[in-house]
Parts: C-alpha cells; structure tokens; sequence
C-alpha cells in the first residue's frame, strides 16, 4: 500500500531509537519539507516528493522556493525575511492558499503550516504541506450540489404549492368536501416539504460558515416582543397565551434575522407542546457578561432518554408525535448552529412546577465593544486594522466594513496596533490620526519602519481629512488617502478596496475560456508578466474556476463547440454583484455593442495578440491604477 | 375594467399559470406574461406595465441582467421591478434589491396573497413615476385611437368599435388609479357612445364627437408640464 513506510528492512534494534523519528517523519501524511536560516532545503519526507514530483536528491541545498511558481518567489522572500526575523508557528489552514510547483512545471494548490526551530546554527523552518485541491473540489461540488437543490426543488414546488394554494383559497370556485380534504392535505404537506428544504439548505450552509452574519448591535427585548406578535397567530391555533418578562433593554451583539429564528424556533417548540389554554412565558436577563433568554412551557417534559440528542439531527423524542407535529426533525440542530455562530450558548432544564426552559446565553454588547480581535469575520475576508480609540466608532466601522468583505480588528492604542501590525499581515491599516498618547502620524512612521508594514496600504483619518501630503517626511510615508471624520464607511470601502489591489502579489487575475488549448496557451503567456491568467477549456471548468475564485476581468471565446461563451456572462461578477469587465475574443466578428459589460470585442483572425494585451492593460488600468502606489 | 399592468417574466410555464391566476384574483390587475429576459425587455417597451415581477434564474440572460438592461433604457428605466427568486437568502435578497430592484418575493410564493403583496408594492411607489410611464402608454395609444378615428369616418363595423372600446376601457381604469379624472371621464364617454353605438342607440357621429373629446384630452395632459414624459 502507498504511503506506509516499510519497516522490515530497518535498522537493528539498538538505533531504532533514533530512527524512529526519521520513520515518523516518511510516514507523516502531509508533505515535510525544512530548511535552514538561509532558505535552504535541508529534508524532504517521500510525501513531499510525491507531491512536488522531485527526488529528494534534487531538493536538498535548494532554496525553498523553487517549490513556488516564478511570479510568487519574490514575496516569498520578502515574507521569509519577516519570518526570520520574528518566527512563530503557523497551524495548518490558517495561513492564506498558496501555489505549489511541480517537477513538470504544473502548480496546484496549497496549504502549509510552519514550525520554526531554534538550534545552535539558526532558526530552522519545518513546513508542513497539504495539497488542498481535493478539497476545494469538494467544498465547490458541494456549493453547486446546494445552490442546485435549492432552485431545482423550489422550482417545482413553486408550481405544486401555488396551484394546491389556489385551490384551497378557493381560486377555482367550492370543491366537493372529500376533495377539499385531499387538497389541503396535499397542501399541508407541500407546505412541509418546503420547510424541510429551507431548514436542509439552512443547517447545511450554517454548517459550512457559507451564511453570512450581519452582527449589529441591538436590544434583544425588542427583537423577542416582535417574534412574540409574529407568532400570535401560531399561539392562537395552539390556544397557548404568551407573555414576557423583562425589565429593561438588553443588548446584544448579533444578526437580527438569525436572532429571531432561534427565538422563533424555541417559541414555536414551546407553543407546540403546551397543553390547550397553557402559558408559555419568555423571560431575558441582562447578566454580567451575557443576555440570557428564556422560553418556559408548561409542556410533558423532555424524556429523559432523548436528553442528550436533542440538539442533534433529525432528534425527535417520538417519531410519530414529532410527524403529528409537523417538525422537520432539524429545528433544534440549526438553533444550536446559529447560536454557537454568535458566540452564545444553549441549553435546557426542567423548570420547577413541570414543563420545561430552554435558554440561550448571548455576548452582552459591553463585552463585544471590548473585544479586539473579529473572531466572526468570514473566512475570506481581507483582513484590516483599524487603529482608533473610540470603542462605538471602531464598531461602527467593523460593522459596515463587513457587508463589503473585510475583516476588521481594533488597536485602541498606538502600542497595540504596532505589535498587531507585526503579528498579523493585514492587507490594509487604517489609523486615526488623532489617537492619544501618540500621535497618529507617529504611528504611521513607526508601522513604515518595521518590515511587516513598511508596504502595507495605509489610510488616515482625521477630524478635517486633511494631510499634508506636500514635501518632506509625511509624503514618504505613501498614506492612500486621508479621510474626514466621521468616516464615510462606503467611501472608506472603496478606498480600501482600491488600495488591497489585486491577489495574489497584487496582480490582476483574469479568466480566460477558449476551447482552443494553443489560445489558451499563447494568451496565458502573453499576459502571464503582468497577470495572473486562469485558463478553462470548457464551460465547465470556467464555472469551477468561478466558484474558486475572484476575477478582475474575463476573456471569452463565443463559440465554446456547441454552446455561447457568453452564456457565462450572468456569471461573471465580482465579489459585491458589480458586472465583470468582459473582452470578447473569438474567431467570428460579433455585435455586442447592445451589452454593457462587454468592454470590447475583437476577432482573432483580425487583431494581433498585442491588440489583446493593449486591450486588457486598458481595461485593468482603468480599473486598478491607484494601486500602483503599493509598490513603491 | 383592468386598470393595472403587470408583466411577469418566468421561463417555467407552469409558474407563469399560477402567477396569471393569483394576480387575476385582483380585478384590477391585468397580466402578461414573458418566458425570457429578451421578451420582457421588448413588452416592457411596448407595453409599458406598471410593474415587472421578474424571475432572478432564467437561461440564458437571468434577472439581473434583464434589470440591467431595462434600466439603461430610459424608456423602461423607471418601471418598478420586484424579483421573484427561489435562492431568498438575506445575502441575496441585499444583492437584488442593491441592483435596484423594489423588492423580492421568495418562491415558492403564498398564492392567496401574492396580488396584495403586489399592490402592496405598487403603493409604495411615488405616483408621478406611475404617471410617467402611463404617459408613455397614452402616447401609443392615442396614435392607434387616431387610426380608428380615421376608420370611423367611414361606416365602421363592430371590430373596428370593438377595438376602441378595448383601447379606451384600458385608458379609463389606468386613468382613474392615477387620478387623472379627466382622461378618465373622456375614456368613459367613448365606452358608453360605442356600447350605444352597437346597441344601435347611438349615431357613428356620438362615438365620433366622444372620441375627439378624448384624443384632445390625451394629447393635452400630455403636454402639461405636471405629466410631462420623461
């Protein structure tokens, strides 16, 4: 079998002892590879080779780089200077997707992790490496598979529920008692369905950190009163009254929407299983560090048996009760998800009297105001620092930065966001120039001397956004913008947007779909100096390299065999749904004036490659010009 | 009388029936129904309903691009469009509404309420933008009044009546959800001379006199400043 060291011919008993270290390092699973303070490579285990597709006779006394594709090693060396310079252990998956390098020249994607290690002869570095391709297939068809059992279930159900909804509303005049009964069981369950999709899809992406949450400050008394008026309506059915204690506001820090679900959840629960004329009581408590929310029923209880599975899948306490219910089974599951998405807790007890409490623990506001770090950001969002003293504004900023995709994390004070800017590569810092203690300017001289931030885009803010970005001093110090207080969150969105630039090192990425692979080839070479170039043969692969990952722009063939290349155009967004600049680049000479997106249509018999790359630097210039203040 | 258009874009067939038949239970709706982006760009210039409930997943051009594209035409730029998606995630209802759509409606939809909801809609739109397009279908339909005009002169039989009173019983019912009285009353007028006219109660020359009472009123308003088309 692949992959496990052979032991048998090893070495006698008496030096097992040291080799059994060299074993566990051939049998390790990922990809080892360690190298002296230099860079160079000084082991290599076989899984690594297998990888990277060398002998390890050919990778020792190499510098670590020749692993990296030609356009990533100059970054790397920059990023292996700072590392010297202030090593620390990197776990894997946390660091951002890199490429690898193969013998044959083939890259594939990668993700590592490093253990610096401190001998007599310098810092070694022990870099462990995954090929996470496998996993970003998986992750994408498990993205289509959801996006199309979504559409393709509700499409359909679309027309069952609305016809059978029709009928029962008595859109096509009385039916006959018998049918009447059958339709609107046809329709009750119809109803079931739909909500046993919503809730799949629902657990399925709150699973996968796919939702996005919109944590805003609100008070949790306020959003609970709502859910109970909604839910008025369920409760009459139930002849179940409801009432809420709770002295004053209680804030929180969550999504609103997702808020309301669990309580919704808990409430519809409590309703459900409380005897006819019972009461279900909702309680919230301001405690120190928490909002504690409450739903007592006077219901049987939870059994004692189903305990410890209520909060999974597909739990239910009696099968068939739960089907009289109309429970999907998953309600409980999702609340537990989204709860544990905004940073609370929950749980049950028996209350005293009979019947039951269920509660959810959430962060009190206070305590989020405090905390630094954005531990909910998404996984991909460009992460910002932002250097500003006032706790309120500073979350004001996270919160509209988070829409826009960043992550933002706060440094209150001069000396926290040096040693944050050291610690952490953020793609953009934002500082306020008004800061005390130091000054804002003094900070921003101090981020430009040490090497982690001496290029990181850097914006200012002040109280009249004015920057003397004349001569002298302040004019090195390359600040983006400087903006006025209060900060307009969507400007400094954009500012910021504009400043990041493009991934990797900043180049522009470009999609290009011909079904021609010498096109292909010639046009990735063409542009391959001054971007970087996703080649798809098909449809297909473009649809997948879409899903991976974000474009600047997109070059299509129209005629891909029997289908049109622009049926991509739909498709081809940015990150915030703005329509993708579009060249057309195909054998037949095509009118597209009438579509906007499409920025500019040339025929290959008739324009030269050179017209091509005239024409993408044109459109990328337009685009991304500022961000060439980065480099400098 | 359907005084309200309502243009509804789905590629599903199926869909488009129990749509026709959910906004039908609003008298005052009147429907058409497109099975593609392309169409619905093409009615909309033509037909210039007061909303457009538009399917967000259609081959070939989707939702957003058919908004995209109504919206760089001035002539269709300002009808209020309400997407109606299978995908209703917050993330993507922000999204639609950020292209500037009016609204979203989830699928699958409650049947029973989808007209209020429309009207719901409807009423949140600024009058004068309802106006404006209601302007733009006058225009086309006083041309095709003129026509007929010029048929009257001559003994015109019932399909050329008939064909007045459809345009006219149109005009009224949009007119008077507008409050544009005048217009109103004159589209009126025309509706009663041609139903007397085929009852045989009233002379070609009442249907005539009516008629031109209409046409001035039309082109008048429509030179108002207060409706002036965009």
């Amino acid at each position: 079998m692949d992959g496990i060291v052979e032991f048998t011919q090893g070495p006698a008993t008496e030096d097992f002892g040291d080799d059994k270290f060299r074993f566990a390092v051939e049998a390790c699973p990922h990809g080892m590879v360690m190298t002296d303070a230099a860079g160079r490579i000084v082991l290599v285990n076989s899984e690594a080779e297998r990888l990277f597709g060398y002998q390890r006779d050919e990778l020792l006394g190499e510098p670590i780089e020749v692993l990296l594709p030609a356009r990533m090693r100059d970054a790397h060396l920059q990023y292996r200077a700072a590392f010297a310079r202030q090593p620390e252990t990197r776990r894997l998956g946390t660091g951002r997707d890199l490429l690898g390098l193969r013998r044959d020249g083939s890259e594939f994607p990668i993700e590592i992790g490093l253990n610096p290690i401190a001998t007599g002869q310098g810092t070694l570095v022990l870099g462990l490496i995954v090929d996470s391709s496998e996993r970003k297939r998986t992750d994408r068809l498990k993205d289509e598979f959801v996006s199309t059992v979504s559409h393709e279930l509700r499409t359909p159900l679309t027309s069952i529920a609305g016809s059978l909804g029709l009928l029962v509303g008595g859109a096509a005049g009385r039916l006959p008692p018998t049918a009447t009964r059958l339709i609107s069981i046809a329709q009750i369950n119809s109803q079931r369905l739909v909500r046993l999709i919503n809730d799949l899809l629902d657990i399925e992406k709150i699973e996968s950190g796919q939702v996005a949450f919109k944590f805003q400050r609100l008070d949790a008394r306020a959003l609970v009163e709502q859910v109970i008026e909604l839910n008025r309506g369920y409760a009459d059915g139930f002849r179940v009254r409801m009432r809420l204690d709770a002295t004053a506001a209680a804030e929180t820090y969550a999504d609103s929407d997702r808020l309301a679900q669990v309580v919704t959840n808990l409430l519809s629960n409590a309703i459900k299983f409380s005897p006819p004329d019972g009461e279900v009581a909702v309680t919230i408590e301001q405690r120190d560090q928490a909002v504690r929310i409450a739903v007592r029923d006077h219901g049987p209880g939870i059994p004692a048996e189903f305990r410890a599975r209520i909060f999974e899948k597909f739990a239910q306490a009696d099968a068939g009760d739960a089907r009289q219910k109309g429970g999907s089974g998953l309600g409980l599951s999702i609340v537990k998800q989204i709860v544990t998405r905004l940073g609370g807790t929950i749980g049950f007890e028996d209350a005293a009297g009979g019947g039951t409490v269920f509660y959810c623990e959430l962060p009190a506001w206070a305590q989020v105001a405090a905390r630094e770090i954005d531990v909910e950001r998404s996984a991909d969002a460009a992460r910002i620092l932002l250097c500003e003293d006032d706790p309120d504004t500073a979350c004001a900023l996270r919160e509209g930065l988070r829409p826009a995709g960043f992550g933002v994390d706060f440094a209150h004070s001069s000396g926290d966001a040096v040693a944050r800017a050291r610690a952490i590569p953020y793609a953009a810092i934002a500082v306020d120039l008004d800061l005390p203690g130091d000054d804002g300017v003094g900070l921003i001289r101090v981020l430009r001397a040490q090497p982690e931030s001496y290029n990181t885009p850097i914006i200012a803010m002040s109280a009249d956004g004015s920057w003397d970005r004349g001569e002298g001093e302040t004019a090195k110090l390359n600040v983006l913008e400087c903006l006025a207080k209060p900060v307009n969150v969507d400007r400094l969105a954009q500012v910021l947007k504009r400043g990041i630039g493009r991934r990797p090192n900043g180049r522009p990425r470009i999609l290009h779909v011909d079904d021609d692979r010498q096109v292909l080839d010639l046009v990735a070479r063409a542009l391959g100096s001054a971007a970087y170039v996703v080649s798809a043969g098909s449809i297909e692969e473009a649809h997948s390299a879409l899903t991976a990952q974000q474009f600047d722009l997109a070059i299509l063939d129209v005629s891909l065999g029997a289908v049109s290349g622009l049926d991509l155009l739909p498709d081809l967004r940015s990150r915030d749904g703005a329509p993708m600049p579009v060249i057309v680049f195909s054998a037949h000479a095509t009118d597209l004036a009438a579509n906007a997106q499409i920025a500019v249509s040339l025929n290959k018999s008739g324009s030269s490659l050179k017209e091509l790359v005239a024409a993408v630097h044109d459109r990328l210039m337009l685009q991304c010009s500022p961000a060439g203040a980065k480099s400098t | 009388m359907s005084a309200i258009r309502i243009l509804h874009v789905d590629d599903e067939p199926d869909i488009r029936e129990v749509v026709d038949i959910s906004l039908g239970l609003n008298p005052d709706f009147e429907v058409h129904a497109c099975s593609s982006g392309a169409e619905a760009i093409a009615a909309a210039e033509q037909w210039w309903p007061f909303l457009i409930l538009l399917d967000v997943m259609m081959p070939g051009m989707d939702g957003p691009a058919t908004l995209t594209l109504l919206h760089s035409n001035p002539q269709t730029a300002d009808i209020p469009v309400l997407f109606m998606t299978a995908r209703a995630q917050t993330r993507e209802v922000e999204h639609l509404i950020g292209l500037g759509a009016q609204g979203v409606i989830s699928k699958p939809f409650d049947p029973m309420t989808l007209a209020p909801m429309v009207q719901g809609h409807l009423q949140a739109v600024r009058r004068d933008t309802l106006r404006r397009i209601f302007m733009r279908r006058v225009k086309a339909d006083t041309a095709q009044l003129k026509n007929c005009q010029a048929e009257l002169v001559g003994d015109a039989g019932p399909a050329a009546l008939g064909r007045v009173r459809n345009i006219v019983r149109g005009l009224a019912g949009a007119a008077a959800s507008l409050s544009l009285d005048g217009i109103s009353n004159a589209a009126v007028a025309v509706d009663k001379a041609v139903t007397a006219r085929l009852d045989d109660t009233a002379m070609q020359t009442d249907v005539a006199h009516a008629l031109d009472r209409l046409i001035s009123r039309l082109e008048n308003e429509r030179q108002e400043p207060s409706a002036a088309v965009a």
